[in-house]
């Protein structure tokens, strides 16, 4: 597969979405979205791209009805003309899925906005640190992705998904099942740096012994905790060793509690646009 | 444009639930005891019951799915999932013709708009006692070229929507409007 390449990240924090009331929290969050739609789309024509948005704290809140996610992406849809659809079926690997149904079936849509909303509106303490990964960071993260032209992308047996790595690990054995789907795919990619979840102490240490023989982004759980879906693209991000001149490709890579796992081969260049609120 | 539209909808319906030794799971929600004012703000009405259970809900979604995929009767299913993490989905629903989203409508004008054919399962159950689901649901075939699914098709989707509770219809008609 061809890598996606990178337009943009942004990185910024999510407490203005916090302690409001559901019609505050919709006005914020599609202002927020909205303004990055219309960013992304300026002075081109908005038929090339696709909207998605995805979240994996935003649990409850959904299924209870305080937060009705077809009301934001209308909203989202009326201020940029964009088809917006959400998603948190896959918990932390919701936008691996979405990119994978994008490119499966709206591949001449050369252009994929992401956005990976964490937020924790009521203050739950489980969002905020909890027995199974400890620490969360909330941010909400948002993706310009495009894909390059590619004739071949129209050939029926050559769709350009192919090249995703997209599954389940048994939750049971989660992170050993996680190392052996990683040593896989980078036979698959051995020029990418891999870009991986931010894990907390003992779990990083499990998974740091099988990608040592591997070029990765350090983990950044210490500053951030761990970000449900945004950690590989808060690192790429971040990538020091990126020199703004170079091209560099990355597997971004993300898992979720209940197992679903998600890698995407993708390049940064000297176009690429990353910001991080409050600096990096 | 037109589009042809056909398939089931109906609501699951407590008299028509038999006896069944399910594996008991009940929504654990992630709260403390002093964070029990959360669901107070949550928008669910109490008076619709929890006919089906998770592990049902996603034994449906899976004979649906694994169904309509196997006899090839779709290249594209969208799946409603509201609420993720209470136990893992099954392995059809991770087949990558299938996508899932919260609301599959925004999805579905999508594809219409692209002329992609496509069945839509759209099941909003009441699943834990805070969920604001009201047990309504529908398969609905999605054909923007105007097919409409075959006799064997229809009964293949009808057998397996029988295996719920439910009280249910076929309804077809072609829809016309603007999509793009």
């Amino acid at each position: 597969m061809t890598n996606l390449e990178i337009k943009t990240i942004e990185i910024c924090r999510s407490e203005f979405l916090n302690g409001v009331a559901a019609g505050t929290f919709i006005d914020r969050l599609s202002s927020k979205l909205s303004k990055f739609a219309e960013r992304a789309t300026a002075g081109r024509d908005d038929s090339g791209f696709s909207y998605y948005v995805c979240s994996s704290t935003l649990d409850v809140q959904c299924s209870g009805g305080w937060l009705d996610p077809a009301e934001l992406c209308k909203r989202i849809h009326r201020a940029s003309r964009l088809y917006c659809s959400y998603s948190n079926a896959m918990q932390c690997a919701s936008w691996g899925f979405l990119i994978r149904h994008h490119l499966a079936n709206k591949a001449d849509v050369r252009n994929i906005l992401i956005a990976i909303v964490d937020a924790n509106p009521f203050g739950m303490s489980f969002w905020e640190d909890n027995l199974f990964w400890g620490r969360t960071g909330h941010r909400i993260t948002l993706l310009h992705l495009e894909m390059p032209e590619h004739p071949g992308y129209s050939a029926p047996l050559e769709l350009p998904c192919d090249g995703m790595v997209i599954g389940k690990c048994n939750p049971a054995a989660m992170l050993y099942d996680y190392s052996r789907e990683i040593q896989k795919v980078m036979t698959r990619y051995p020029q990418h740096t891999l870009a991986i979840p931010y894990f907390e102490g003992k779990m990083r240490k499990g998974i740091k012994r099988n990608i040592g023989a591997y070029s990765y982004l350090p983990d950044l759980y210490e500053e951030y905790g761990h970000l449900c879906g945004a950690d590989p693209w808060v690192s790429i991000a971040r990538d020091r060793s990126r020199m703004p001149t170079e091209s560099k490709c990355y597997l971004a890579a993300s898992i979720a509690s209940e197992g679903y796992f998600c890698f995407l081969p993708t390049i940064a260049d000297s176009r690429s646009e990353m910001s991080i609120e409050g600096g990096s | 444009m037109s589009v042809a539209m056909e398939g089931f909808h109906g609501r699951l319906d407590i008299a028509k639930r038999r006896r069944e030794f399910i594996p008991a799971l009940l929504m654990k929600a992630p709260l403390k005891e002093d964070e029990l004012h959360i669901p107070l703000q949550l928008r669910f009405n109490d008076r619709v019951p929890m006919i089906v259970s998770f592990y049902e809900y996603y034994r449906f979604l899976d004979r649906l799915v694994a169904t309509v995929l196997q006899k090839d009767i779709t290249r594209l299913v969208l799946v409603r999932v509201k609420m993720p993490a209470v136990i893992p989905l099954p392995r059809s629903l991770l087949d990558s013709r299938v996508a899932i989203f919260y609301d599959i409508d925004t999805e579905s004008r999508e594809l219409i708009a692209r002329g992609s054919e496509h069945l839509c399962v759209d099941a909003n159950f009441k699943l834990y006692s805070w969920s604001a689901g009201d047990n309504t649901f529908s398969v609905r075939w999605v054909s923007p070229v105007g097919r409409t699914l075959g006799k064997e098709a229809l009964e293949e989707i009808r057998e397996v929507i029988d295996t719920l509770p439910a009280i249910f219809e076929y309804s077809a008609g072609i829809c016309h409007g603007e999509y793009g």
